[in-house]
């Protein structure tokens, strides 16, 4: 089979001038930065809720990734896109929180969990016909491992060797993991 | 992040279908607009948040020993303060040059650290305590998004302490309302604020129990 080609998820929102707010909310201008916010909420808001498989504490991560965001902001040197920035940014906040895991202490990180159970909120649905499930739900009730490089490489766009880079594994072990997310999913979906 | 990303595994349809999907997520909204606790975040005073080797560091301190430290210092507060007080409005007919005249003239046996009694003139203290105000509201905000995360005991010890801190800063605004001009009292009600801004920054700082 052909090799599958994918443009990445992050991509740098429509603005007229996004490097003027940057600039402005690195000198300290709080609305400039609240604009920001509000052109990437979204993007942050879905890479933490898909990597951590719970709102309420994906919005907490959110916020405690724009706040990392603001307090980085000096070290913003423009070498790649904000959007690319911050969201990379967002990633590391969420890898390195040790209280989501705590939160997910004691489900199994062997079997997928049943996605009825998953307290998910509001999800919405995906329409590619032959989905059973919510996939939104399935990727809930993946095991942390196994949901965070599903997430970073199949819905984020990050390759084997920048999520190895990120989780300290070899490119190798994040296939092996992907492999495993994928299968789970299946089973989840056809369940 | 590459502009492409290869998959170089055979895949079925059936699984090409799920990465499809996924790939095509669409974005998600959250319940409530968060900006307003980032904005509350980000105007509070710069505090450095603790990495995981600082969490694992402070994991690895004994937990009560801190407190134990703070709750004497609130309590000390509170007494010099107290003290102060008393005597300064005891002492409300003395000439006003005696307070100004700096530390070297209290009594000794109130045993006060020496202090460096700001120019009246330059210091406004309504101004002063409205940036307090601002900054212990920004403090108070980011615990109490916290709460949850911090041992209930932690809590019962903080709240503790502010009661202390609070009767020590009523104290000194009664004893400022008698006696407006006084530097020193004017010092201590500073001191009583700043302690009180350590304190919850300290609390602000811990990371979570969990």
């Amino acid at each position: 089979m052909a090799a599958a080609l994918r443009i990445p998820r992050v991509i740098e929102p429509v603005n007229r001038h996004p490097t003027d707010d940057v600039a402005r909310a690195a000198r300290g201008d709080r609305h400039a930065f609240e604009r920001l916010y509000r052109q990437h909420v979204g993007r942050i808001f879905s890479l933490c809720t898909r990597m951590v498989g719970d709102r309420t504490r994906a919005e907490e991560l959110t916020q405690d990734a724009f706040v990392r965001a603001w307090e980085k902001l000096d070290q913003f040197r423009g070498d790649s896109a904000f959007g690319t920035w911050l969201h990379r940014l967002a990633v590391n906040v969420v890898l390195n929180d040790r209280q989501t895991e705590s939160r997910r202490r004691g489900r199994t990180d062997d079997t997928i969990e049943d996605v009825d159970t998953m307290a998910h909120g509001d999800v919405r649905p995906t329409t590619v016909p032959g989905l059973s499930i919510d996939l939104e739900r399935a990727i809930a009730g993946l095991p942390p491992g196994a949901r965070k490089v599903f997430v970073l490489h199949d819905v984020e766009g990050y390759t084997h060797d920048e999520i190895g880079e990120m989780l300290g594994v070899t490119a190798g072990g994040c296939k092996a993991q992907l492999h495993r997310a994928r299968m789970l999913l299946r089973e989840a979906l056809n369940s | 992040m590459n502009t492409f990303n290869n998959e170089p595994e055979e895949l079925d349809a059936e699984t090409r279908a799920i990465v499809r999907a996924a790939a095509g997520l669409p974005e998600l909204t959250p319940s409530r607009d968060l900006w307003s606790g980032i904005e509350a975040r980000i105007q509070a005073p710069v505090i450095a948040l603790p990495t995981q080797h600082e969490q694992v560091a402070a994991a690895q301190r004994p937990p009560a020993l801190p407190w134990r430290r703070m709750a004497l210092a609130a309590s000390l507060l509170v007494a010099v303060t107290a003290g102060v007080t008393y005597t300064l409005v005891k002492r409300s007919s003395a000439p006003p040059d005696h307070l100004a005249a700096g530390p070297t003239n209290i009594d000794s046996s109130l045993a006060v650290a020496p202090v460096a009694v700001a120019p009246v003139e330059a210091v406004s203290m309504k101004a002063t305590e409205q940036t307090f105000d601002r900054e212990i509201g920004a403090m108070r905000k980011i615990i109490d998004d916290r709460r949850k995360d911090l041992d209930t005991a932690t809590i019962a010890v903080l709240e503790k302490n502010l009661k202390l801190i609070d009767a020590a800063i009523s104290e000194s605004k009664a004893a400022l309302a008698k006696d407006p001009a006084s530097a020193f009292l004017m010092d201590r009600l500073t001191h009583a604020y700043d302690t009180k801004l350590q304190l919850l920054r300290g609390v602000a700082n811990i990371p979570s129990h969990g």
